[in-house]
């Protein structure tokens, strides 16, 4: 999930993934929200960034129940309401009959909502941020693991952070976005 | 002896002297009760053996935590081999079929033309051959385990192409045979009734069953991967399950035929109808909701309580299939069904352990943690 950009930001460029767990465990958590690029979904950083889990699932439960309610429901008011028909002394309101369409609604459902909701959760339509920038950041897609924090105003710290980032195997870093 | 084994053979002991007493004193009942019970037992064991066989087929690298546990399930099969025996005795008393002269006269007829398939003699031929297929395809799996753990453990190349090759083959006849004992044992209660789903229904019931007594009896020193893998399946099989229940439901529902209904009309009304609604909501619903969450999937003790409640559905299920064959009027419980569960789990929980032996449930390279997802 990418966090809204304020200010600049601390690339830094790892070889191994290992190298970049252990630069995300020796920042520790007292330089804000870290943010990773890794080509591939790497299960150790959600624990050690404290992460919760996303909330599309939720979102793709709550599509779901529209879908199935909406799907039950056109189905009862069209055959009961609006054009009720005598199937052979079956009642109106058949149960049974109903639940097929009502599974795919909730299907439909599930599935749009779930598109829809991850583009929004990404930051859709959103098509360009400052990392875009920095040269070989493409990479992150390819074979390099990528680490962001917050960079900080205190030159101090600033230091600090860079040199522990080297420290932990960085192949480079690399400040970007801000004033 | 284990432990494990002589309880089972002290259960199967008690149990078998009160059938024995049932059987001098309401014979019809106690050997219905006693198919009962050997079906909801049968039906998870071959439910073992196909699992086994689906992840040697599949390669499977995640079921490598649960092979110790599926195979020892499976080691009951000569076990349930013997314990068929009170059903191809009693044929007469248990299936209206094999006594025409007894059934009403409307169904009289159909069950006349079927007389070419549902006959004593050959009901008791085919019996033997399921029981054969079984069994024969159940050894052969668990020695080719064995040799495959032999060498794996004298580090020689690996076997798992050989085990996939007996494994496809097996699915094949034990799906078969599972498909038309289900007819044979189970749909023909109900002579002049046919749904040609029923096997699959069957078949769904018992892996279901059989993946929650995974979980229940799973070691503890199975790490989140493991457990969410027979998570997942548990899910998987319960929608399953409730898919192929509600086709053979919804298919005879909206056809509305006289001769496809009658099967519905005594397990859908009154306390039938209250059993059939308990099943759906404690084998579908209930799991269905709780199975949605990734970490309720991961936790062990989590899973173990659903899989007991699944295990008591399926238990529950298999009830509402045999018994109102003989109690159309509504649930007739009897001391007999106890007695009958107590009889063949005891009798397959002691053949299973017997051959198990010392042997862990918990597989080696578990214990210390080398297998992955």
């Amino acid at each position: 999930m990418r966090r809204e950009s304020h200010g600049p930001e601390l690339l830094a460029e790892f070889g191994t993934v290992d190298a970049m767990l252990h630069a995300i465990d020796a920042l520790g958590d007292s330089y804000g929200e870290i943010e990773t690029y890794t080509p591939y979904d790497v299960p150790d950083v959600d624990g050690r960034l404290g992460l919760r889990p996303s909330r599309i699932g939720w979102i793709a439960a709550f599509g779901g129940l529209c879908g199935m309610v909406t799907a039950y429901g056109i189905q009862w008011w069209a055959d009961v309401h609006a054009y009720p028909l005598n199937v052979g002394g079956r009642p109106l309101h058949a149960a049974p009959a109903f639940l097929l369409v009502t599974f795919e609604g909730t299907v439909l459902g599930a599935a749009l909502a779930t598109f829809i909701g991850l583009l929004l959760l990404l930051g859709f339509p959103k098509l360009w941020a400052p990392v875009d920038e920095v040269e070989g950041f493409d990479r992150a897609a390819i074979d390099r693991f990528w680490i962001a924090i917050p960079a900080l105003a205190n030159e101090n710290d600033r230091e600090r952070a860079d040199a522990l980032l080297h420290e932990a195997g960085a192949l480079r870093t690399v400040v970007v976005g801000g004033a | 002896m284990t432990r494990t084994m002589s309880v089972g053979l002290g259960a199967a002991i008690v149990g078998a002297i009160l059938m024995l007493v049932g059987v001098i004193l309401e014979p019809r009942q106690a050997l219905t009760s006693y198919l009962f019970a050997y079906a909801t037992v049968l039906t998870i064991v071959l439910g073992a053996l196909i699992l086994v066989m689906l992840s040697y087929v599949s390669g499977a690298a995640w079921f490598t935590a649960f092979s110790d546990l599926a195979l020892a399930i499976v080691g009951a099969l000569p076990a349930l081999a013997v314990l068929a025996l009170p059903i191809l005795i009693g044929v007469k008393k248990i299936y209206p079929w094999a006594t025409i002269a007894t059934l009403p006269v409307e169904t009289r007829g159909v069950v006349e033309r079927k007389e070419a398939w549902l006959n004593v003699p050959f009901f008791v031929v085919r019996a033997l051959i399921y029981l054969a297929v079984w069994t024969i395809v159940g050894e052969l799996v668990r020695r080719r385990w064995f040799d495959m753990e032999r060498a794996r453990a004298a580090e020689s190349s690996d076997l798992r192409p050989r085990a996939s090759g007996l494994s496809a083959g097996g699915l094949i006849v034990v799906g078969l045979a599972l498909t038309f004992a289900s007819f044979d044992w189970l749909m023909s209660l109900d002579p002049a009734w046919y749904s040609t789903v029923y096997g699959v229904y069957v078949f769904a019931g018992g892996f279901l069953a059989m993946l929650a007594l995974v979980a229940v009896m799973a070691p503890r020193s199975i790490g989140p991967e493991q457990t969410s893998a027979i998570g997942k399946l548990l899910l998987t099989f319960s929608i399953f399950w409730a898919y192929i229940a509600f086709s053979q439901y919804l298919i005879i529902w909206i056809a509305d035929v006289p001769s496809e209904v009658t099967w519905y009309l005594s397990r859908a009304r009154g306390s039938w109808g209250v059993i059939a609604i308990v099943v759906a909501i404690g084998r579908f619903v209930i799991p269905f909701v709780l199975l949605l969450s990734r970490a309720r999937k991961r936790n062990a003790r989590a899973l173990a309580a659903i899989g007991a409640l699944l295990l008591a559905m399926h238990v529950l299920d298999v009830y509402w299939l045999v018994m109102p064959a003989l109690h159309p009027a509504g649930v007739q419980p009897s001391w007999l069904d106890a007695a009958a569960l107590l009889a063949v789990t005891g009798g397959a929980v002691a053949g299973a352990a017997w051959r198990q032996g010392r042997r862990p449930l918990a597989h080696v390279s578990t214990r210390s943690g080398e297998v992955a997802s």
